[in-house]
């Protein structure tokens, strides 16, 4: 076994020889851009390093939305997990990656597989915590980049699927499973990105490499080597991992990354201090690694609140801005260039955790924490008060739409043992963890359309059950959001009137996109209930537990 | 007046009698090697109704079990473990050895808890059969 993980963390000749090639093809001849003026593509995670998640097509309209008709479906094969990824199509080309790391060509217009790659995964992957899912690939440079479940970047050929360079980055067995479960980003020529590990005792980094060869390019702790921070050895069990994909402002070559809570979660006791980098934005310069700047929205979190949500960008009055929510409960409306907040208000409508944050300061007023022996209703809960699932921002209506839900959890706080924890074990420091209903009201969930930079609402639909996709705004004047029974809604993105929706099946958990083909217009939903979530969320809503699994990507066009 | 068919040679009674002793015996043996083994991998099926084990089974259910079976087992993504009665051997080997049920997927925990916490994880969801809210269910 050390033999085969040592030759596979190697770049072999041949590799580093295409390798090489590949990059002085790439000097000499200019590459194709990421084309993010491409109204036809969703070239990137969230479409573009703005994360709006917003496409500029408008084909597909509150006109004729209702015309909408299946055009393909693909199906993985493997439904462990769901389906939680967010395609990319680029030049009518789908590339998604399914459970356990089977990534997929598909044509845009037909449906049909023009590759699959199927990594050999080490053994391990079946025995941690976080297993079977991923959210997603990068495509660029002429190749589709994996970050896989036993730790590797892997970069596939754009046009055949085949393995141009591998590298192992992490070693699960020392870091209790930390693994990529999203896709590393790109920042020019850097591959960038984080791994799970918010949760278990180990210190998050952030991992780059050079995206042409593979090559180590520079590595970023999310936990600070202060002891002001950390004291003792506080900060080697700190959690702070970076889950989420992070942007990238090409124009100040600037990696905009969000981090995980600290841990052990809600038992604090050991780590006294502002616990930095976690749940905190880094702003960190994309060729060196250098942190710029870091806004902390939590310090010394102890609720489960992390930063590692998408982080938006917008002008706002000639300012930009960033936009971004914190598990907590608040957006962090932040100066794009400095980090210092410009306003910060509650999506949440049931917070205790503090009596409130000071918009122009940020200073957390009467913090309210778990404590040791005590049940203690915390709100919202570490589900937050919505998934990792990113909101979509319209610059047509000038609003944002996001799920929310109102859940609180019941918390014991306790001391834990490291060495107990173990390969899939958490650190979360707690003898009691129950989601329940807000004190005095009921769980429920909506989707919001607001002001991203004041909060006010424009429009507000109920859900039974908290949505746990993305959301998907258009040209066309819809939004449209997915929830756990596997309903596809469309809704009118002024009103919130809903205007169509269709069953496919399973719960969304994933990230609707649309692009163009052929002259055509395409929603593409990945359908597929999976991960951790709705198990931990029954409590507070009972009609989850069974809901069925599955993993097909459907693809919708006009009639 | 008993047939001579039924009547068993002296012989024969000193055969049975140390065929039965022996059988005690190994028994006896068999009984104290499993006990001994018990006490190696923290009590085994012994420790399923004791307090302190159950006790301590709920602390790990909450730190890593709740996620997916929902609090006191109520059921979640993966299925309910509360109310049922089910044998403790095939609780603890689904600890052991993980599951995967359609798109729900269990890890092996052998890797992460030795036996007895195992053992204490299925004491506690083996308290769970008997809670109120059975009653009201049914």
């Amino acid at each position: 076994m050390a033999v085969s993980r040592r030759k596979r963390s190697r770049v072999t000749f041949p590799i580093m020889a295409a390798a090489a090639f590949a990059a002085l093809t790439t000097t000499m001849v200019p590459q194709p851009s990421f084309a993010e003026d491409s109204p036809n593509d969703w070239p990137k995670y969230y479409r573009t390093d703005d994360a709006w998640r917003y496409s500029p097509l408008d084909q597909i309209n509150t006109g004729n939305v209702k015309k909408l008709k299946v055009a393909w479906i693909h199906q993985p094969g493997d439904i462990q997990m769901g389906l939680q990824a967010t395609p990319i199509v680029i030049d009518g080309i789908v590339y998604y990656v399914g459970a356990n790391n089977n990534v997929f060509a598909v044509d845009g217009e037909t449906g049909k597989t023009l590759w699959h790659y199927k990594p050999e995964l080490d053994p391990i992957v079946t025995k941690v915590f976080y297993v079977a899912a991923t959210r997603g690939v990068t495509v660029g440079h002429g190749m589709v980049y994996l970050g896989s479940l036993d730790g590797r970047y892997i970069a596939l050929d754009q046009k055949t699927g085949k393995v141009v360079w591998e590298r192992q980055i992490t070693d699960l067995k020392t870091c209790y499973g930390c693994l990529f479960s999203s896709p590393p980003q790109l920042a020019g020529d850097i591959l960038y990105g984080g791994t799970t590990g918010g949760d278990q005792p180990q210190a998050g980094k952030i991992f780059a490499v050079n995206a042409l060869t593979g090559e180590p390019a520079w590595t970023f702790n999310t936990i600070k080597d202060d002891p002001k921070s950390w004291p003792g050895d506080s900060g080697k069990v700190g959690g702070g991992g970076a889950w989420m994909p992070g942007v990238y402002d090409a124009k100040t070559d600037t990696i905009l990354i969000g981090t995980s809570n600290a841990a052990p979660d809600f038992f604090p006791d050991g780590r006294v201090g502002d616990n930095l980098y976690s749940a905190t934005i880094l702003a960190i310069e994309g060729k060196t690694g250098n942190l710029k700047w870091h806004y902390q929205e939590v310090p010394h979190d102890t609720w489960d609140y992390d930063s590692a949500y998408e982080i938006m960008s917008i002008k706002h009055d000639g300012k930009d801005l960033l936009v971004h929510l914190n598990k907590g409960g608040y957006v962090f409306v932040l100066d794009k260039a400095t980090g210092k907040p410009f306003n910060i208000w509650p999506l949440a409508k049931h917070i205790n955790w503090t009596s409130g944050i000071d918009p122009k300061t940020g200073e957390i007023k009467d913090r309210y924490e778990p404590k040791v022996g005590e049940e203690r209703v915390m709100c919202p809960y570490l589900l937050g008060v919505r998934s990792w699932n990113a909101a979509s921002y319209s610059p047509k209506t000038g609003l944002w739409y996001t799920n929310a839900m109102e859940v609180c959890n019941t918390i014991n706080s306790s001391p834990q043992e490291i060495d107990k924890v173990g390969l899939a074990g958490l650190y979360l420091g707690v003898s009691k963890l129950e989601a329940v209903p807000p004190p005095g009201d009921k769980a429920s969930a909506r989707l919001d359309a607001r002001d991203p930079i004041t909060g006010k609402v424009k429009w507000s639909v109920d859900y039974e059950m908290p949505g746990l996709g993305s959301v998907l705004s258009t040209a066309g004047g819809l939004v449209f959001n997915g929830d756990v029974r596997g309903v596809f809604h469309a809704y009118d993105a002024e009103t919130g009137k809903e205007l169509w929706n269709f069953n496919t099946g399973s719960g969304i958990r994933s990230g609707p996109v649309s692009y163009a083909a052929g002259g055509k217009q395409y929603i593409l939903v990945p359908s597929g209930l999976g991960s951790h979530a709705p198990g931990f969320m029954a409590s507070a809503f009972p009609k989850i537990k069974g809901l069925p699994g599955g993993a097909a990507l459907i693809a919708l066009t006009l009639e | 007046m008993i047939k001579k068919d039924f009547v068993l040679s002296y012989k024969a009674q000193v055969i049975i009698a140390c065929g039965v002793s022996a059988i005690i015996t190994l028994f006896a043996m068999m009984a104290s090697v499993m006990a001994a083994a018990g006490t190696a991998n923290g009590g085994g099926e012994a420790i399923l109704g004791d307090p302190a084990a159950i006790k301590v089974g709920e602390a790990t259910f909450y730190q890593n079990c709740v996620y997916c079976h929902g609090s006191k087992g109520s059921g979640g993504s993966a299925r309910a473990l509360q109310c049922r009665d089910m044998k403790p051997d095939y609780i603890f080997e689904t600890i052991t050895n993980g599951r995967i049920n359609g798109a729900n997927v269990m890890p092996p925990w052998k890797d992460t808890f030795d036996e007895k916490a195992r053992w204490q994880l299925v004491a506690y969801i083996r308290s769970l059969r008997t809670l109120p809210e059975c009653d009201s269910n049914n």
